[in-house]
């Protein structure tokens, strides 16, 4: 099949980024005008200047970053398993930042000051915990086959859900059980300048390391044992790839909750549009993510203002018909 | 031949004796002349005598039930019953994580009287398979408060210190928003939860406590009792005073921590954040008029609680 010139994607992909942006920044309980807008963004003095860049923005651009990390996610996850149903849910990273926090909510690890960073530092700590549990339980399958290391994630993600359980059902009050519930739903709500900012920084790192990474992702996803007899250290490419997701996904997880079926959804479109290397489609993909969850975010704030769906309801909502097409359209090609 | 006539006198038997029971029970269970009753929700229950063991699932229904002096009638209360201190000495019924039936069949009352807030339908069905009567209460206004005050003390053979006690407490809220009419109405918030961000909406009796207390509910125009909002709305709505039902001292610093562009709202820049014993608000009960006063007092300082409650200041003397 003959690949479009990488140029055309972007061509589709910029200005729908910019329109999704656009109406992420327009919408809020202040009316502005188009021109207003345009004057806050250049810097000028407005009395909602505030507002947009101190609220709005931080929003978007979180929004933005979390979609690209978490299609960033799913590519080197899907690369690892082969399996384009993969995404960092299924290793248990999003279970244990889920754990990580609640351990914080719940008050079982006291913490004498709330920053900015307290939620992200637990959830990134019970992410990279997990993770390393994975690894170890999986440990034979990083130079053979997947199917270990899948198990070994589904299996901590169970664990991480269940004590995740345990504790909310033997120490969480009401409160509590309100914030649980809410950060398990996702939401962009909170955003705040050095917390989105941080999330963008992440994915850029995270868009860096994977380019570089392209060519060993390309030979991965041939299977260990072709990888290896192509010369290629596959326990150390895997580990390495297993924790550039972990810290690229648990960051962003971290502060907007568990967003699900964008780092299944987006790697799979990115493929089937652009196709061709890990290098060529990366890129491509992470932009589509980010523009993808910016406009979910603005969808859900149309569909129920002020306050906006959970995200995480809105893009299971438009992701799980998706995943069912995936499944039958996988049984048709079989 | 003999074994067979033995087992079939031994089943008449055991089968007039399962009848004679049955019959009794059906006789103890249909009372002789009972009045029927019609909870909140719109359930029957019927009850013959004042109940001598009442069981109470609801802090609040607890505290009204102490406050009318009918504490004698309460066999049993929920683990989160702490007010009255004297209410510690009763059996406790653990509801939750999970409400323990067994506890409840256990303390044998002969009335459950608890709210539509707080347990689910599904709770609700099987308590009812308990067999008890169950009485529901709901509370949208601080009337529905008082109504209920007084439904209680028909029901507990206390209607006269019920009714003593709601017109006392009608007097007084009437008393507060008397002091508080020439003031100045702040705008204010009374925000309920930071994470999500919820606060008083336009509905219910929080919203009419605040109004009472001389407040401008700043989201008066929302038609619900608990509204979600955004830090945006918020903003806009420029709350001149900021309500934070809590007990924790760092409740404040938390919600700037996770929404720092409130800072910048009027009841930052002019100190007017407070903080308010969330029993007071949340329990539509005896108490309920303390947390007007109090609220009274925080929106406007001169108007202090012991001029309307000088029982509590001698208690605190």
């Amino acid at each position: 099949m003959q690949r479009p010139p990488l140029l055309i994607p972007y061509l589709i992909l910029i200005p729908a980024a910019l329109l999704a942006a656009w109406a992420g920044l327009m919408t809020g309980s202040y009316d502005l005008a188009p021109g207003e807008l345009l004057r806050i963004l250049a810097g000028g003095p407005h009395p909602q200047a505030d507002v947009v860049l101190s609220i709005r923005l931080p929003r978007l651009v979180q929004a933005f970053a979390t979609g690209a990390a978490l299609a960033l996610g799913g590519i080197l996850m899907q690369a690892l398993l082969r399996n384009p149903l993969a995404e960092p849910y299924i290793m248990g990273l999003t279970a244990g930042a889920g754990l990580g926090v609640n351990l914080l909510i719940l008050g079982i690890i006291p913490v004498a000051g709330y920053t900015l960073f307290t939620y992200p530092l637990f959830a990134a700590a019970g992410g990279a915990l997990s993770l390393m549990l994975v690894i170890g339980l999986g440990q034979r399958s990083l130079h053979e086959d997947n199917a270990r290391l899948l198990i070994a994630g589904v299996a901590v993600s169970a664990i991480c859900t269940a004590l995740s359980g345990l504790l909310i059902y033997l120490t969480a009050d009401s409160d509590q059980i309100r914030q649980v519930v809410f950060w398990s739903f996702g939401s962009f709500g909170k955003a705040t300048g050095a917390g989105a900012w941080t999330g963008m920084v992440l994915a850029a790192l995270g868009v860096l390391a994977s380019w570089m990474l392209g060519p060993a992702l390309d030979v991965l996803a041939l299977g260990a044992e072709p990888a290896a007899s192509l010369g290629m250290r596959v326990a150390r490419v895997r580990a390495g790839v297993i924790a550039l997701a972990a810290l690229v996904t648990g960051g962003v997880v971290a502060f907007a909750g568990p967003v699900g079926f964008v780092g299944m959804i987006v790697p799979h479109v990115a493929r089937a549009w652009i196709g061709g290397t890990h290098r060529r489609y990366l890129a491509p993909a992470c932009v589509m993510g980010g523009t993808y969850l910016t406009a979910c975010d603005w969808l859900s704030r149309l569909l129920l203002p002020p306050a906006g769906l959970p995200i995480g309801i809105v893009t299971a909502l438009l992701g799980a018909p998706f995943f069912i097409f995936l499944l039958f359209s996988r049984r048709r090609t079989v | 031949m003999r074994k067979s006539g033995f087992l079939l006198l031994m089943a008449a038997a055991l089968l007039w004796a399962g009848c004679r029971d049955g019959r009794r029970k059906l006789v103890e269970a249909a009372p002789l002349i009972s009045t029927t009753y019609r909870d909140d929700a719109g359930r029957q229950f019927s009850l013959a005598d004042p109940p001598d063991s009442v069981i109470s699932l609801a802090p609040n229904i607890t505290e009204m039930i102490f406050a009318i002096g009918a504490e004698d009638r309460l066999a049993a209360r929920s683990q989160a019953c702490d007010y009255p201190p004297a209410a510690a000495m009763l059996n406790e019924i653990v509801t939750y994580p999970a409400l323990d039936l067994e506890q409840i069949q256990a303390a044998g009352g002969d009335l459950l009287i608890t709210t539509d807030e707080i347990f689910t339908p599904d709770d609700i069905a099987q308590l009812e398979r308990l067999g008890l009567p169950i009485y529901l209460q709901s509370y949208d206004s601080l009337a529905d408060v008082y109504r209920c005050i007084r439904t209680l003390g028909e029901l507990l053979d206390r209607r006269e210190p019920a009714r003593r006690l709601a017109d006392s407490l009608q007097q007084i809220e009437r008393a507060v928003s008397e002091a508080v009419t020439a003031f100045v109405k702040y705008k204010t918030v009374i925000l309920i939860s930071a994470d999500p961000l919820k606060v008083v909406g336009g509905t219910g009796f929080l919203n009419e406590l605040l109004v009472k207390a001389g407040g401008t509910n700043v989201f008066a125009g929302k038609p619900e009792a608990y509204y979600s909002t955004t830090v945006e709305e918020l903003l806009q709505q420029q709350p001149e005073v900021m309500i934070l039902p809590s007990t924790d001292p760092q409740v404040y610093a938390q919600l700037i921590a996770l929404y720092p562009a409130l800072y910048n709202t009027p009841a930052e820049v002019n100190k007017q954040v407070h903080t308010i014993h969330p029993d007071l608000l949340y329990r539509p009960g005896p108490r309920m008029i303390e947390g007007l006063a109090e609220l009274a007092h925080l929106l406007h300082s001169s108007v202090t609680p012991d001029r309307f409650l000088p029982g509590k200041a001698e208690a605190a003397e």
